[in-house]
């Protein structure tokens, strides 16, 4: 029987630190809730591992700001306490925003997790971009070729999108969406950015391209809930 | 414009700092400001102990500023000159100009092209008599620095022995000189005083005809005729860090590392660090158990290694790594315990500490008979091996690796043979166990061979090394013979082995090699992918020198060797004993069984007075 208490965490992976990927990034979370001495849970068997849970990996590159994940500790401690803790602990460039206590019997941050906010700021202006999207939301359907496992699959894109706002106010051209984001259904930015290039019949610069994710959420029938509510600290 | 850039390299996190640990200081807040250069690539750089040791050893001083850096992979460094973007320290990201001091520390030879390298993508000219007032210093130490003439003409000055015992007196004359306004020469001049600190402009080579030196003369009267490496002498209270920097990335050795002792009581003739840093010098058990909590507490590392050149000859190794186990096993943190000998191993032991996991079994007898291993001075016997195997075997260790050297000196085909029958010998060992007792998969043994090459400070100094189609006739020799499917042969690129012949003994001249090298797109030779043996054939032609005058030609006792003027406080004379030993096959028992009278104790501590 399991008697861990677990806790939800919101992060920021942002700065230098977008230049380590996913599995180096459990791998610094593991040393540092070692030094911070949090009395964390072992998975049992042959190699014990710890209890942690990210809701979806942050690509290689790109910020986060509304980074989530879960662990499991062996006693109960305060959540500011946890934080303080860690942040105590962590790297400049990767800071806990706020802890919460789960309850019994939630849904893991990775089953849970359903849609995405990212922010896109393009490497110049481009020209009439806010009625490309416009164009692009009014669409029924959009069919892209997808390479999942080095298969080539045509899919539907268009239920990955919920929203995609322009701002034109900028000396270069940024937007922002909310799309699929998680196991059940994900929609890279990279792809979105890809379609939307392609319909102005131009190659987007990756390299010079700023992608920042920030609120992960929940679906609960049809409403967006965030997985980590409450105040956080900027 | 550098995220852009490392969008578009492989492992970015190689340039991003920023590990945990890492020192950050305001540099306009101190007088030194000291570049630590791994001519390797981060991840190999990053698992070097004295690159921990050092670098919290300058940072321990108010007055210095130590930071990191390394030689940036190919496609990093093509994108860097791209863009004329200069080679930066990891810790502020500044350029290697604003540094007082650009150090190098030199783990192998066949990093040389890489220090060349490093210096060129810093704006830093690449010879020493080129370089002016605002340059940074050039120092260089490591184990290759014991023969410093190959980098003779591009390093300013070298560092001989052991890191912490000289530097605050370095630092201190530098800070002081550079306060009254005082010159890089002025600098120079007084650093000759310090223990251990080689600067090659005051020294004059000549050659004879053959090529041979004919003298070595110091050009300044303050020049020492001979400079003797500084070792610490009580390793309990010389400063060791209490935390280790700890990489973002995986690295090759992505563990903290407890230093049980330096040096090595054992002897083998062809080993050069088991010399240089004679004599053997221990940590107390209590200080190691000290450390080793202290250092888990500060990294969060899950694995901690006990190392040494031969921890099983450390006196308190039962009781220390028992210790280990019993405390750390609770909290999930393994021991892992390399360099383990045959005849000093307890396989309960091991069985205790590398608690689940049944790696292979690794065993270093280097030769294939009896009589060569005598020659060597390696004293384990095959009797000691096949024991050590069947209890291997008994215990459900099925995997076994052995490690050999070919072209060793009298090296016969006899001797290759031997590799051959030993190999065999520990498969049939495994067949003796009967079929329903057998544990584990099925056994494997694989024999790994190197190519002998002859170092300086050791008895096999003056040898020929064999030359690249030697090593290809023994290998194929080897390889031929072995007919059982359960033995797997492999073995090291000979062309690699030959120039690290010529580098380990090179003299002043081997610089233009190596630049030219560098020139012709020589760079991590040490790495097979980019290894590019033709620039170095190109880089012979073009200088003039010759591979077998430095690699494959004996020399005399007689002859001057271009490291002549380093000692290591063992003299030429016991090395002569040694190779006439050898010759004989005569063996030379370890430090602890007799001393060999070979001058170590003149340092005044360590396994001589114990």
């Amino acid at each position: 029987m399991n008697n861990n208490i677990k806790y939800r965490i919101e992060f920021s992976k942002t700065d230098k630190m977008i230049f380590i990927g996913h599995l180096d990034l459990l791998k610094l979370f593991q040393r540092t809730i070692k030094r911070a001495k949090l009395p964390i849970g072992y998975s049992w068997g042959y190699n014990p591992h710890q209890l942690i849970t990210f809701a979806v990996p942050l690509p290689l590159g790109m910020s986060g700001v509304g980074e989530i994940m879960d662990i499991q500790l062996t006693h109960r401690m305060g959540c500011d306490e946890i934080k303080d803790k860690l942040n105590e602990c962590l790297p400049e460039g990767i800071l806990v925003l706020q802890v919460m206590e789960l309850e019994f019997g939630d849904t893991s941050c990775a089953a849970a997790v359903a849609w995405g906010d990212y922010w896109v700021r393009l490497d110049k202006r481009y020209e009439n971009f806010e009625a490309i999207i416009n164009n692009v939301l009014e669409k029924k359907e959009i069919y892209i070729e997808r390479t999942v496992k080095k298969k080539t699959k045509i899919v539907d894109i268009r239920p990955l999108i919920r929203n995609i706002w322009v701002d034109d106010t900028a000396d270069v051209t940024e937007f922002s969406c909310n799309i699929a984001t998680g196991s059940q259904g994900n929609l890279k930015p990279d792809a979105l950015i890809g379609y939307i290039f392609s319909l102005m019949g131009e190659t987007p610069n990756m390299f010079k391209t700023d992608i920042l994710r920030g609120t992960l959420y929940t679906e609960e029938e049809g409403v967006l809930l965030p997985l980590c509510p409450g105040e956080k600290f900027m | 414009m550098l995220k852009e850039i490392l969008l578009q390299v492989e492992k970015p996190a190689r340039y991003i700092g920023n590990e945990i640990n890492m020192i950050i200081k305001k540099p306009e807040d101190t007088d030194i400001r000291f570049a630590f250069c791994f001519p390797d690539v981060y991840e190999v750089g990053m698992s070097h102990l004295g690159l921990q040791i050092l670098y919290y050893f300058l940072n321990r001083r108010e007055d210095t500023y130590c930071e990191r850096v390394f030689a940036p992979w190919q496609d990093m460094e093509e994108k860097m000159r791209e863009r004329h973007m200069p080679l930066f320290a990891l810790e502020t990201g500044d350029e290697l100009k604003k540094f007082d001091f650009v150090g190098f520390t030199l783990q192998y030879e066949m990093s040389y092209t890489n220090v060349v390298n490093m210096l060129d993508l810093a704006g830093i000219p690449i010879w020493s008599k080129d370089r002016r007032e605002e340059d940074p210093i050039i120092i260089a130490g490591g184990p290759c620095a014991y023969n410093p003439e190959p980098l003779a003409d591009i390093v300013d000055m070298f560092y001989i022995g052991e890191g912490e015992v000289s530097y605050d007196e370095l630092l201190d004359i530098y800070k002081e000189n550079k306060k009254k306004g005082g010159t890089k020469n002025d600098f120079y001049e007084k650093a000759l005083g310090v223990k251990g600190i080689y600067i090659p402009k005051y020294y004059d080579v000549e050659y004879n005809e053959n090529g041979t030196i004919r003298s070595f003369m110091p050009n300044n009267e303050k020049a020492p005729s001979v400079i003797e490496k500084v070792i610490v002498k009580d390793m309990d209270s010389v400063f060791y860090p209490d935390k280790q920097m700890v990489p973002l990335i995986e690295t090759v050795h992505d563990r903290v590392t407890l230093e049980v002792f330096r040096g090595c009581i054992r002897g083998c003739r062809f080993c050069q660090a088991g010399f240089v840093y004679r004599p053997v010098r221990e940590k107390s058990t209590g200080r190691l158990t000290e450390l080793a909590d202290r250092l888990i507490e500060n990294s969060g590392h899950e694995e901690i290694s006990l190392i040494s050149l031969s921890t099983g000859d450390y006196r308190g190794f039962k009781e220390l790594a028992e210790k280990l186990t019993e405390k750390y096993a609770r909290d999930n943190i393994n021991i892992s315990l390399p360099s383990l000998r045959i005849d000093a191993f307890s396989l309960e032991l091991m069985e205790k500490v590398q608690a689940v996991r049944k790696s292979g079994l690794t065993f270093a007898p280097e030769a294939g008979t009896q009589r060569l291993r005598d020659v060597i001075n390696k004293g384990i016997t095959e009797k000691e091996i096949l024991d050590g195997c069947k209890l291997a075997f008994d215990g459900g260790w099925t995997r076994v690796k052995l490690y050999f050297m070919t072209g060793l000196p009298t090296e016969t085909d006899e001797d290759l043979m031997g590799i051959v029958h030993l190999s065999n010998a520990i498969v049939d060992k495994f067949f003796e166990i009967p079929k329903e007792e057998r544990k584990g998969r099925p056994i494997s043994v694989t024999v790994s061979s190197a190519c002998f090459v002859p170092k300086p400070f050791t008895p096999f100094q003056w040898v020929a090394q064999s030359t690249v189609d030697e090593f290809r006739r023994k290998q194929r020799y080897v390889k031929t013979n072995i007919n059982r499917k359960q033995v797997k042969y492999n073995y090291h690129e000979p062309e690699l082995s030959s120039l690290e012949g010529v580098m380990a003994r090179g003299d002043r001249r081997c610089a233009k090699l190596i630049v030219r090298a560098w020139e012709l797109g020589a760079r991590f030779d040490s790495w097979s992918e980019l290894f590019n043996y033709d620039a170095w054939l190109q880089a012979f032609e073009d200088t003039g020198l010759s591979m077998e005058f430095y690699a494959n030609r004996e020399r005399s006792y007689d002859e001057i060797l271009p490291w002549d003027h380093i000692s290591i406080g063992i003299g030429k004379k016991f090395f002569i004993d040694e190779m006439e030993r050898a010759k004989k096959g005569q063996i030379t028992p370890n430090c602890r069984r007799q001393c060999a009278h070979c001058g170590a104790a003149s340092f005044g501590g360590g396994v001589c007075f114990e």
